[in-house]
């Protein structure tokens, strides 16, 4: 059996859609339990006094990042097989330029508002309802953005394929980044010291 | 620094430097060259034009034909029910299930046999099962069917059936009927194309 299981016709295509909806309940769950649902949590890595976001979201890429490639190496997934988002630069950037004000100014990203939801937090309603008009908003005047989003069209390239060196030596960079980050920011956390209201 | 986080940093390294040790490795688990020219030399993926007019015309359930041309060539002239998979495309996951149906019999057809075979090669590699190639194509299945040639007045009496059926099978495909009626049981099959979902999307 080799993966991935939905294009390689080991789980039918009708599933990709249930199978998201389970992994989506228990990525919300474990955003809970992990406290994400308060925006005071998203805010503190602008503000420098929580950085877990970073950790959590680098920590499960690097799993992911390193996991696929021995998966690869050891032929139970076809890596070729996998969906690889599109790159749209301008709207990558854009888009980016967005979210992180969003992030600053809501202290919620659009899952973890979710959760907000879900346990009944008032801040994080407002920032939901404010993401469905953004996404109303977007989809009733695409035509004014349609050249942004479909700008200067890349493909589904890879970071390491651009820079021109090997998978394994560009996991090696990042993990080195990742664990500099975590070192960093361990650091800075213990000296900034977090004003409680 | 907590003793675990010292323990998962290390594990990291570790990992990362077997990513960046470890060879390219490619893994398709190929046929070797020798299994491949056994298959190529295996004549059992054929199925002559009379065999596919004898099916079509009996209505056999279990066919199912595959142009494997282009689009515009299958608009302009096919088998009749046959369905549209360009070479091309025929690797499309999409394609999986109309490709693999136990009890049927796939026949793929070109014009002549170069496309139908690449693609019975491409097919047989990634295991499909009852896939057939109609020998010499549509320009075959033209010279023998749509424009049958008289045999000699010396030909056998199998020659001179033939002959017969493919006349027969001339007026049938060309606008007359037919009247052989015969009951093959099996199960109808249909062929849908799959509809392209939207993929599924990360984000946090």
């Amino acid at each position: 059996m080799t993966g991935p299981l939905i294009p390689m016709g080991v789980i039918g295509q009708g599933w990709d859609l249930v199978i998201a909806l389970l992994i989506g309940i228990a990525f919300g769950f474990v955003l809970e339990s992990a406290g994400f649902s308060s925006s005071r949590k998203l805010a503190g890595v602008f503000y420098g006094y929580d950085f877990t976001v970073l950790r959590v979201f680098f920590t499960a890429a690097i799993t992911a990042m390193v996991g696929l490639l021995y998966f690869g190496y050891m032929g139970w997934i076809d890596l070729s097989a996998i969906y690889i988002n599109q790159t749209y630069l301008w709207a990558v950037l854009a888009g980016g330029v967005i979210m992180g004000l969003g992030f600053i100014t809501g202290g919620y990203c659009p899952g973890t508002s979710l959760t907000g939801v879900a346990i009944g937090k008032i801040d994080a309603m407002v920032f939901t309802g404010g993401m469905f008009i953004g996404i109303l908003f977007f989809s009733e005047a695409f035509s004014l953005f349609e050249s942004l989003y479909y700008g200067h069209y890349l493909g589904p390239v890879k970071v390491y394929e651009v820079l021109g060196i090997s998978s394994g030596l560009f996991a090696m960079l990042l993990i080195i980044v990742a664990i500099a980050a975590f070192i960093i920011t361990a650091w800075l956390q213990k000296r900034i010291v977090k004003v409680e209201k | 620094m907590n003793k675990a986080y010292i323990v998962l940093i290390f594990l990291l390294i570790l990992a990362g430097i077997g990513l960046l040790v470890l060879p390219e490795r490619d893994h398709p688990e190929e046929a070797t060259p020798r299994e491949l020219l056994s298959d190529l030399r295996n004549p059992s993926r054929f199925i002559s034009t009379d065999r596919v007019a004898e099916m079509l015309i009996d209505k056999d359930p279990t066919l199912v034909l595959v142009d494997v041309r282009d689009m515009y060539d299958y608009l302009d002239f096919s088998l009749p029910g046959a369905h549209s998979i360009p070479l091309e495309e025929i690797l499309l996951y999409y394609w999986v299930d109309s490709l693999s149906f136990e009890k049927s019999k796939v026949v793929l057809f070109s014009n002549s046999d170069i496309r139908a075979e690449q693609a019975w090669m491409l097919l047989q590699r990634q295991n499909h099962k009852n896939i057939h190639v109609m020998k010499g194509g549509l320009n075959q299945w033209f010279e023998t069917i749509i424009r049958p040639t008289a045999p000699p007045e010396t030909a056998s009496d199998d020659e001179i059936d033939l002959y017969q059926f493919r006349k027969g099978a001339s007026v049938y495909f060309t606008g007359g009927t037919a009247a052989i009626e015969q009951e093959i049981e099996g199960e109808a099959v249909t062929v849908t194309r799959r509809k392209k979902t939207q993929v599924v999307e990360g984000g946090c």
